[in-house]
C-alpha cells in the first residue's frame, strides 16, 4: 500500500543545510522562493529592471558561493537581501544615475480572469500607485515596500535601508499615512 | 469585544494580509478590523500597493537556476585542478600523471647521463629508483615545462610506456 503522509515543504534552514552539501535542488528552491523579492530590493534601489535582474542574479551566486560562512544568524532571505541592496548601491554608485519613470511602469500585472476594461482600470489604478509612491522620500518609500511587498521585519527593513529598527518604523507609518492621503 | 490598539493592528497588518499570523492574532486583528474603520482603510492602502507591486520578468527563476549551476560545474572544475592542469597558451588539458611521468623520464635520462649506461653490479638502476617514487606536484610548472623542457603531452599511455621501455633498455 502505498504511504499517504502528506508533503511537507521544507523550511529554508533544511534548505541551506543542503546546499551547503551541495544539493543544486536546495539551491533551485532557494531561487524559487526569494528570486522575486530579490529582483524587487534590487529594483527599487536602482530603478531599471535589467539591471536589477542582473543584480539579482549576481546575489544569489555570491549568496551560494559564501554559503559555507553562512552561520544562520540571520534568516537566508534577510541575508540574500542584504547582499542584494550592497549589490544593487554598488551598481547604482558605478553608473551614478537613477532612472526616474521605470518604477512606475515595472513589471507584468496579472491579468486572468479580466475582461479589457478591467485590465485597464487596474492598469490605471497601479501606474497611480505606483506614481503615488515614487512622490514619497527614499526611506519612506524603501520602508513602506519592504514592509508590505516582502513583508520584513521593521528591523530586518533597518538593517538594509541603514537606519534603526525605530526609525524604518516611524518611516513606515509617515509613508503609509502620506499614501491615505493621497491616495484619497 | 474590540481589545487590540489601532498602533498594534496597523503593525502586523503585511503580516496578516501575508497570512504569517497564529490563527489566534489573525483572529483578534480581524475582530479589531471589523469594528474600525480607520485600520480598514489602512488596509484598503495596503491593498492598493500589493496590487502595485512589481513582478520580476518571465525567466528570471530559470536563468539564476541555470546560472547557479553553471556557476556550481565551474566551481567543481576549479576543485579538480589539482588532479588535471591547464596550460594557458596552447588551451590543453593534461592529466598529471602524463606530467609525473615526463617528469620521471626527463630525470632519469639525466641521472643516466651523469652516472653512464654500466652501472656497477648491485647498484640500483636509477630510472627504477624514480619510477618507484614519484616526483610531488610542485615539480610542474604552470606553463607546460617541467624542470626546464618542455612535456610529452602528445604522448598516450602505450607510447609513454614505450618510451620508458627505450629508456631502460638504453
Amino acid at each position: 500500500m502505498k504511504d499517504t503522509f502528506p508533503t511537507r515543504a521544507p523550511p529554508d534552514e533544511e534548505l541551506v543545510r543542503l546546499a551547503q552539501a551541495g544539493e543544486p535542488t536546495a539551491m533551485d528552491e532557494l531561487v524559487s522562493r526569494h528570486y522575486a523579492g530579490a529582483y524587487r530590493v534590487a529594483l527599487g534601489i536602482l530603478r531599471d529592471e535589467e539591471e536589477a535582474a542582473d543584480v539579482a542574479q549576481d546575489a544569489f551566486l555570491k549568496a551560494f558561493r559564501g554559503l559555507q560562512g553562512f552561520r544562520g544568524d540571520a534568516s537566508f532571505r534577510t541575508w540574500l537581501l542584504a547582499i542584494v541592496a550592497n549589490e544593487s548601491r554598488g551598481v547604482f554608485r558605478r553608473s551614478g544615475r537613477r532612472k526616474e519613470t521605470s518604477l512606475e511602469a515595472a513589471g507584468p500585472l496579472a491579468s486572468d480572469d479580466e475582461d479589457a476594461e478591467q485590465r485597464l482600470e487596474k492598469r490605471e489604478e497601479v501606474a497611480r500607485v505606483r506614481r503615488l509612491l515614487e512622490r514619497l522620500p527614499e526611506k519612506q518609500r524603501q520602508s513602506v515596500t519592504l514592509r508590505i511587498f516582502e513583508a520584513l521585519s521593521f528591523r530586518e527593513i533597518g538593517a538594509l535601508i541603514g537606519s534603526t529598527e525605530g526609525a524604518a518604523r516611524v518611516n513606515y507609518h509617515h509613508g503609509i499615512r502620506r499614501l491615505r492621503e493621497m491616495l484619497g | 469585544m474590540n481589545r487590540l490598539p489601532c498602533e498594534a493592528v496597523r503593525d502586523v497588518l503585511p503580516e496578516w494580509k501575508a497570512g504569517l499570523l497564529r490563527p489566534e492574532e489573525a483572529e483578534s486583528v480581524e475582530v479589531h478590523l471589523a469594528g474600525c474603520g480607520e485600520c480598514r482603510e489602512e488596509m484598503g492602502v495596503l491593498e492598493a500597493l500589493l496590487l502595485a507591486r512589481p513582478e520580476p520578468p518571465e525567466g528570471l527563476e530559470a536563468r539564476i537556476q541555470a546560472g547557479v549551476r553553471h556557476e556550481l560545474l565551474r566551481g567543481a572544475r576549479r576543485e579538480g585542478e589539482g588532479r588535471v592542469l591547464t596550460i594557458p597558451r596552447g588551451r590543453r588539458w593534461i592529466p598529471t600523471w602524463a606530467l609525473s611521468a615526463a617528469a620521471v623520464v626527463l630525470l632519469a635520462l639525466g641521472a643516466r647521463m651523469i652516472l653512464g649506461p654500466d652501472l656497477p653490479d648491485g647498484t640500483q638502476d636509477p630510472l627504477l629508483v624514480a619510477v618507484q617514487e614519484p616526483l610531488p606536484e610542485k615539480w610542474l610548472w604552470a606553463d607546460g615545462m617541467v624542470a626546464g623542457a618542455p612535456v610529452f603531452d602528445d604522448l598516450s599511455d602505450e607510447e609513454l610506456e614505450a618510451l620508458v621501455k627505450a629508456l631502460e633498455g638504453g
